[in-house]
């Protein structure tokens, strides 16, 4: 066993402090449970297995500074594509750059998390009793909000989004940019936001997580969503981040009777990122379609954990993962469809694509079914190779440049998963990661 | 819904032993029985007996020291007590069947016959099967010994494990544990530091073998005991099919099975293994049965080689096994069949592992999981692209078939590619026997359970089909007869 008591107090120490903070002994709690059931996870656990966070762990983090590091006049500096939305909720280093600009427009709340948060149920943040174990072989509905590096963020969450959307209306697309600096120290960034859809309401979002540095840095987000009877959510995740900033993110969807919720992530990072995407059908009629595209270079890897449980009868699950990775690029999907015993009418499918265009690149899949029920519909799939020969030579003998050739190949592999997204100035980025691809090294070598 | 895992209690698994005896066979002490609990000197104790050498001793207790390190494997989707080491006699000398086995089939479980009557079982083959001591009239000995006799002109060994340590030790000692070392796994290392016996074939340069090698046609081919190990070696350009197991539920009194099989495919060699495992699955409430955890590995060490796995598990209370090719020599092949049912109880996590090193090494994958009752089926598979692996291929499918609400089937495939002219597609899908189909055949005048016999072998037909012939009929008329009462 590795020594862990000093990383504790480490960690104990940083749980921000704030008057009146009435999460203040949930926080010492998560603290502890989190190095009790282990602390950072190693390669060693099968879930682990290719996100070793051993190096994270010995890393002494420290949050940012309570002062913000890009006064909010500098908004313009922000890059082009943010203009693009009417409603956006800006952070920079966690601090929130418009606070208040969107908050509570006709029953639509938009904001970031306030420096002390209301005395809210500490159930609306999406925490989970410790000690509270799921019961018999049930499918454990709480289980990605048991996930180790989210009773962490419990722990150390001082910035996020909010967002409610009440009783069928229909709003967005709505940004949540969340922006980070080189500070000179190993600075982490643990943002906690709830986005919640009441009955029969609509909702567009992006969340997006940007920044550069040359320190060590580490982003940790962990995002929940409620979508209630007959809402509908369409919600896209960008990683920006680059370089040396570790990104460890999660986002939960609970679906309730008849909701819908279609939800992409769009991995154009070069460093190194682990994103689990839960989705938890609790009631019938519910569906859900997590979809991801990660456009690796250099050494990026992405490694992206899906799970989809299906709770009741009558649910829906489609996946859909697709990876172009050049250079040195590494790509993980470990997806998961629970079927719970009674569940039966579920429909869940579940694909993942790895298009190679490198020698040194790499791939790790494992597509995973649990069926506890027999009246179902469940299909997987998963496949792995390179540019197809006679659609390369097709092309080539139209005339189109070997370079072009292989672009427009890779831009209709992307395609299927980019050209869902409902939001332009995202598709805009999606566009710029394949420009990216393109000219990396390895591409049509 | 299963019930939770639960742990036994001394006076329980007492219960337990008692009740292997249940059927009346009659057990007297034998002076050869070494007590319970497993150290050195026990292993010291196993070699001498058989008379071994010291490097193979020296071997066994290597991998002793190894186990002692280990802890037992927890990531299978299986549940069962705890299983206690210490209470297990790792060796008791061959018992005779004249002397410990039932003097006639009126002495077996009724049920046990009614299962071998509704196979088609000969008379005869069901007293050998069920342990009875055959008399003289069916000579077993000398249909075997007619057999060796044609083998011997060839020049394919094919004895018992312990006869090739005495008579062909170079061999052995060549290639024992090159595919799975003494380090492998937990269920390995004890296989290695304890195996009774089992079999050992080595086909020479270019030869075909004209027959299929069965442990059945075996001398001294009851009792191998719990730690079986196998080690079949093809040499350049030969051809072997081997089959293991049988049909018919078999009398076993060890409820812990660790086995272990080797396989060693040279240049342009071809090794077919087939398997039909029926051991005793336990009660319909999940008491007993036998915990069959396997290691099974094949090594395409040629170019060109090509080893082919087909299973058909229908039996054990408990299955742990992946058999896997190594596809080390260029253009080699490795094939996997599996069909795997569960009923009543029954657990199994199977699958296999496909390691493409050579170029252009192909791999194909079918597995078709049958789940009913409370059954509970895993497949877990790795196909792997080794950098070097350049234009390996695999295809791998995955099946499963879901009978009544409180089955489950789970599918756990990893790849791993690190070349990118690799080409490689799962593909897995899971269905039930529907009402319609059901309703489609008692229309026309085929009762549920032929019915149901009737749609299993339609979805197993694929890997059926890769069975020798005669196995393949016993195979069909097998799933039929465990499926009984699944349905309706």
């Amino acid at each position: 066993m590795r020594e862990t008591a000093p990383v504790e107090a480490h960690y104990r120490d940083e749980i921000p402090v704030r008057q009146g903070d009435p999460f203040a002994v949930r926080r010492t709690e998560a603290i502890r449970e989190f190095f009790r059931a282990g602390g950072f996870p190693t390669a060693t656990l099968e879930d682990w297995r290719f996100s070793d966070l051993d190096g994270l762990g010995r890393t002494a983090y420290r949050r940012y500074s309570d002062v913000p590091t890009l006064a909010p006049a500098q908004i313009d500096e922000l890059p082009g594509w943010v203009g693009d939305f009417g409603c956006r909720v800006l952070l920079s280093e966690g601090h929130a750059l418009n606070a208040d600009e969107f908050q509570n427009r006709n029953g639509l709340e938009v904001g970031s998390l306030p420096a002390v948060p209301a005395a809210d149920e500490p159930h609306d943040w999406g925490f989970v009793v410790p000690g509270e174990e799921p019961g018999g072989t049930e499918a454990d509905l709480d289980a990605p909000l048991r996930h180790p590096l989210e009773i962490l963020n419990a722990g150390l969450f001082e910035c996020g989004f909010r967002v409610r959307v009440g009783r069928s209306q229909d709003a967005g697309p709505i940004l949540l940019y969340s922006l980070r600096h080189d500070v000179g120290h190993p600075a982490m960034l643990h943002p906690r936001s709830v986005i919640e859809l009441a009955a029969g309401s609509r909702l567009t979002v992006v969340e997006a997580h940007d920044g550069v540095s040359e320190t060590a840095g580490w982003t940790n987000p962990s995002t929940l969503c409620r979508v209630g009877e007959n809402a509908e959510l369409f919600y896209v995740r960008v990683e920006l981040e680059s370089g040396n900033i570790a990104h460890t993110g999660r986002v939960t969807f609970q679906l309730a009777r008849n909701a819908r919720v279609r939800s992409t992530v769009l991995s154009l990072t070069d460093g190194k990122s682990r994103t689990d995407t839960a989705a938890i059908l609790t009631e019938e009629g519910a569906e859900v379609d997590l979809e991801g595209l990660f456009l690796g270079v250099d050494a990026a890897k992405a490694d992206q954990h899906t799970l989809a449980i299906h709770a009741a009868r009558h649910t829906t699950s489609r996946q859909l993962f697709k990876n172009v990775l050049s250079d040195e690029a590494t790509a993980v999907f470990d997806g998961k469809v629970v079927v719970a015993p009674g569940a039966i009418g579920t429909d869940a499918s579940q694909a993942n694509r790895n298009l190679l265009l490198s020698q040194k690149a790499a791939v790790h899949t494992r597509p995973r079914l649990e069926i506890n029920a027999d009246d179902v519909k469940c299909a997987h799939g998963a496949a792995i190779g390179r540019l197809d020969e006679d659609a390369l030579f097709y092309l080539r003998s139209r005339g189109l440049g070997r370079m072009d050739s292989h672009e427009i190949l890779v831009r209709g592999f992307a395609g299927e998963v980019v050209e869902k997204v409902p939001v332009a100035a995202v598709r805009g980025l999606a566009k710029d990661g394949l420009t990216r691809v393109r000219e990396s090294r390895s591409f049509a070598a | 819904m299963p019930e939770p895992q639960r742990t036994l209690g001394a006076a329980e698994v007492e219960q337990l032993v008692e009740r292997e005896y249940a059927y009346g066979f009659v057990t007297d002490i034998e002076t050869e029985v070494v007590p319970p609990g497993l150290s050195e000197d026990v292993i010291r104790l196993i070699s001498e007996k058989k008379e071994e050498p010291q490097w193979l001793l020296d071997w066994r207790l290597r991998a002793y020291e190894m186990w002692q390190g280990m802890t037992e494997p927890n990531w299978a989707k299986v549940s069962y007590p705890k299983i206690d080491y210490d209470a297990i006699s790792y060796y008791a000398a061959p018992k005779s069947a004249v002397e410990d086995g039932p003097k006639s089939l009126d002495d077996i479980d009724p049920e046990l016959r009614r299962t071998y009557e509704k196979l088609g079982i000969p008379l005869v083959e069901q007293q050998r099967l069920a342990g009875v001591a055959v008399d003289a009239v069916f000579d077993s000995v000398s249909v075997a010994t007619t057999f060796k006799e044609k083998l011997a002109e060839l020049g394919v060994i094919f004895c018992s494990f312990s006869e090739a340590v005495k008579e062909h030790p170079e061999l052995v000692r060549k290639y024992l544990g090159t595919v799975v070392p003494h380090t492998d796994n937990f269920f390995a290392s004890l296989n290695s530091a304890v195996f009774s016996d089992g079999s050992f074939v080595y086909v020479p340069k270019g030869v075909r073998c004209p027959m299929e090698l069965s442990t059945y046609f075996r001398i001294n081919a009851s009792e191998t005991g719990q730690f079986e190990r196998t080690l079949i070696i093809a040499d350049e350009g030969s051809y072997v099919s081997y089959l293991e197991g049988c049909t018919a539920p078999m009398r076993d009194e060890n409820q812990l099975h660790a086995a272990v099989v080797e396989l060693v495919a040279l240049e342009d060699a071809r090794i077919k293994y087939s398997t039909v495992q029926n051991w005793y699955p336990g009660d319909k409430n999940g008491v007993g049965g036998i915990y069959n955890f396997v290691t099974k590995r094949g090594k395409c060490a040629g170019a060109r080689s090509h080893i082919s796995w087909t299973q058909v598990e229908t039996g054990s209370a408990i299955t742990w096994k992946y058999p896997s090719c190594i596809l080390l020599g260029d253009d080699s092949i490795g094939e996997f069949y599996s069909v795997a049912l569960t009923a009543n109880r029954q657990q199994a996590d199977t699958g296999t592992k496909m390691i493409h090193i050579g170029q252009n090494t192909k791999s194909t994958i079918i597995s078709k999981g049958i789940s009913a009752g409370h059954g509970q089926n895993t497949y877990r598979g790795q196909v792997k692209v080794l950098p070097g692996a350049s234009n390996a291929r695999n295809f791998s499918q995955c099946d499963s078939l879901l009978i009544g609400p409180d089955s489950g089937a789970h599918t756990v495939p990893y790849i791993d590619v690190a070349n990118p002219e690799a080409q490689l597609e799962h593909e897995a899908s899971t269905s039930r026997i529907g009402e319609d189909q059901l309703f489609y055949c008692r229309q026309r005048g085929i009762d549920p359970e032929e019915a149901v016999s009737l749609i299993v072998n339609g979805f197993a037909r694929d890997v059926l089909s890769e069975l020798p012939m005669e196995f393949a009929v016993e195979a069909q008329k097998l799933l039929g007869v465990s499926l009984e009462g699944a349905v309706g």
